[in-house]
């Protein structure tokens, strides 16, 4: 947010601070979050010799204040986050994630400020997170970060409508939680089936749609499904993909595909058959990803200019260089275009053992995780192990790190 | 028994039917009544739960109770702050202060931990049993008459009781909480306690059956009367804001 829009934001809910401000009824809620992480290098990777440049598989850790406050219809939500990369100085940063004002006026339901909206049913991907998107491969995520937002809502017995326009005033810009948009999301409870249908329009993409349903049948079994259609699709390009195009490139290779009429979707169910057992289970296609054909160009590519290393006329910093442009592949939502998610826990009084899944059939990529946590009263401690693996030319495979492991303790006050 | 005499007796035996379920209602709704006056209520609830006797867990719940099978609980304590669920009837919802948006839970799902949150949010038997009386029995000193219930709907906590409810007033003394594989999971038991010149339960005490040692003491703190807005059992409300007690 610019200081300008970060002023206006303020003048427009000190009306509504002041009014809501009670001490009695203040409600604050403090949480740190430490994370040590360590990782092991994958060198058959083509993309390894820029690993240094990348940061993939240099994070050593991970940390977040978090202070949450409530005062009647005001909520803030601020946080200091750090994070340490191997070889540079830690970072830290103080973000405001979330605040806001829910003013009832004449009846309605209005608010004011910047919130988190998270609209989709799904866990693993979400459609029809159409503005807010979670950042998912995190092993100990931050705090998710608002949207600056005017929205309206209305509730009615079984149903409700919001309708928000996102990032007022800000125009067009590249991330959907960054671009000015209008969306709308309406709700209906039909019998035991939840559905929501949403809407979206930007200047920048044009209209999109979707619709997602969950129902539970019976006394264990929860199902869950969405699609978004979108009438014009961006997704990440490489120039030095392109045929004929040479190994590497002078400038940035980035370049922006755009399709139009791709549909997005995913379907799974919760098993919950007792013994605080629980098993979650997914498939979806995110058009906006690579396809394996794509990951076995860029690892062709990555072995290509990695060949050049050991050529003396070509500087070696214009090959890891350009290595490292191609490694922000990496950073996509989704590595491939289909993906299968398994998550299995179980609670045994405060432990809580966890194994995930996440298996792209395209390209045999699997990138597996375990995890144990324990939660006290006020702290949460955990453990967790990843590895990367697969076929060869796999995403997850082609990621130049082999694996991660963190520890991470939480207190809450 | 020729095909006469046992026909003669299920034309005698069976206006009583009816009778005996209207008289389980009825003995329902008496019970019910000590633990939940009728109409719309907040009840403040503190759930400890005991390990070998010594106290593991101790969690604060704000429940907004409506007719219809409409239960709203908030939970206070810092462990699960932010952390609520919705019962409508048979659908439930959780959110949870990560996520910011209402999930579908499954019945079973309610049971997680020690404490199921249908413990905390269900107070009343009459709208979600129905079956018969089995016998008389003392309990703790106290004449009880035992009912056997099935539940009548799917979602409920517990599908088989063995309610024990004092032969005097009706009162429930005792109950013995079966899960959908008809294994006994908990066994309850009531204190009672006069508050503003009315009998209530005060106390509800689950020892676990499967898990030994273990035990769930569930104490209502506060019952007030209280309409909340009908948007409060709206799952997308609950992201919107938490609500509030309105006076």
């Amino acid at each position: 947010m610019t200081p300008a829009r970060a002023t206006l934001a303020l003048a427009l809910l000190l009306p509504g601070m002041a009014a809501a401000f009670d001490p009695s009824g203040v409600d604050v809620e403090v949480r740190l979050r430490a994370a040590p992480e360590g990782s092991w290098a994958n060198d058959t990777s083509p993309f390894a010799p820029a690993a240094a440049l990348t940061g993939l598989g240099a994070e050593r850790g991970r940390g977040e204040v978090e202070a949450r406050l409530r005062a009647d219809a005001l909520t803030a939500d601020v946080a200091w986050r750090f994070t340490s990369l191997q070889g540079r100085q830690p970072e830290s940063a103080a973000v405001l994630n979330e605040l806001f004002y829910d003013a009832e006026p004449l009846g309605q339901h209005l608010t004011l400020g910047k919130k988190v909206l998270s609209w989709d049913v799904g866990y693993g991907f979400r459609p029809l997170d159409v503005i807010q998107q979670e950042v998912r491969r995190a092993f100990l995520p931050f705090a998710l970060e608002g949207i600056p937002l005017v929205a309206w809502e209305r509730f009615g017995e079984r149903s409700a409508t919001t309708l928000v326009w996102a990032n007022p005033l800000r125009g067009t810009a590249p991330s959907p939680r960054d671009d000015e948009s209008v969306a709308l999301r309406h709700y209906l409870r039909l019998g035991g089936l939840d559905l929501h249908l949403v809407g979206r329009w930007s200047r920048r993409t044009l209209g999109q749609g979707g619709l997602a349903g969950a129902v539970v049948l019976g006394e264990a079994v929860e199902l869950h499904a969405s699609s978004l259609y979108q009438r014009r699709l961006e997704r990440a390009g490489d120039a030095r993909l392109d045929p004929g195009a040479p190994p590497l490139a002078a400038d940035d290779p980035a370049r922006l595909r755009v399709s139009s009429d791709a549909v997005s979707a995913l379907a799974g169910f919760t098993l919950t058959p007792g013994w605080d057992l629980s098993i979650l289970a997914e498939g979806w296609i995110d058009p906006a990803a690579a396809t394996a054909a794509e990951w076995r160009a860029r690892a062709d590519l990555a072995r290509r200019q990695g060949a050049l290393l050991s050529d003396p006329g070509v500087p070696r910093e214009v090959v890891l260089g350009n290595l490292a442009w191609g490694a922000r592949a990496f950073d996509a939502r989704n590595l491939v275009r289909g993906s299968t998610y398994l998550r299995v826990t179980q609670r045994w009084d405060r432990l809580e053992p966890a194994l995930d899944l996440l298996w792209t059939p395209a390209d045999g990529g699997l990138v597996a995780t375990a995890a144990l946590d324990w939660e006290g009263e006020r702290w949460r401690l955990g453990a967790a192990a990843r590895i990367y693996g697969g076929a060869r030319n796999a995403a997850a495979r082609l990621l130049p790190q082999g694996g991660a492991f963190t520890a991470s303790t939480e207190l809450r006050w | 028994m020729s095909r006469i005499t046992a026909l003669l007796l299920a034309l005698t035996l069976l206006p009583a039917l009816p009778a005996r379920a209207g008289e389980v209602a009825a003995l329902l709704r008496k019970a019910d009544a000590f633990r939940l006056a009728e109409g719309n209520l907040s009840v403040e609830t503190q759930l400890e739960t005991f390990k070998s006797g010594v106290l593991d867990k101790d969690r604060r719940y704000l429940v907004y109770v409506k007719p219809g099978r409409r239960s709203l609980v908030l939970s206070r304590s810092a462990v699960e702050k932010g952390q609520k669920i919705l019962m409508l009837e048979d659908d439930f919802w959780m959110v949870l202060p990560s996520s910011q948006r209402p999930i579908r839970i499954t019945p079973a799902q309610k049971l997680l931990g020690d404490a199921a949150a249908g413990d905390v949010a269900t107070m009343a038997w009459a709208d979600d049993y129905g079956g018969e009386v089995a016998g008389t029995d003392e309990v703790g000193g106290v004449p009880c008459q035992r009912l056997a219930l099935r539940a009548r709907r799917k979602g409920v906590t517990y599908q088989r009781i063995e309610l024990w409810l004092a032969r005097a007033d009706a009162h429930p003394v005792q109950a013995d909480l079966y899960v959908a594989s008809d294994k006994l999971a908990k066994r309850a038991t009531f204190a009672l306690e006069r508050v503003e010149g009315r009998l209530q339960v005060s106390t509800m005490t689950l020892v676990d059956q499967i898990q030994a040692n273990r035990s769930t003491v569930i104490r209502y703190l506060a019952r007030h009367p209280r309409t909340v807005p009908e948007e409060f059992f709206n799952p997308m409300f609950l992201v919107r804001n938490e609500p509030r007690e309105q006076p």
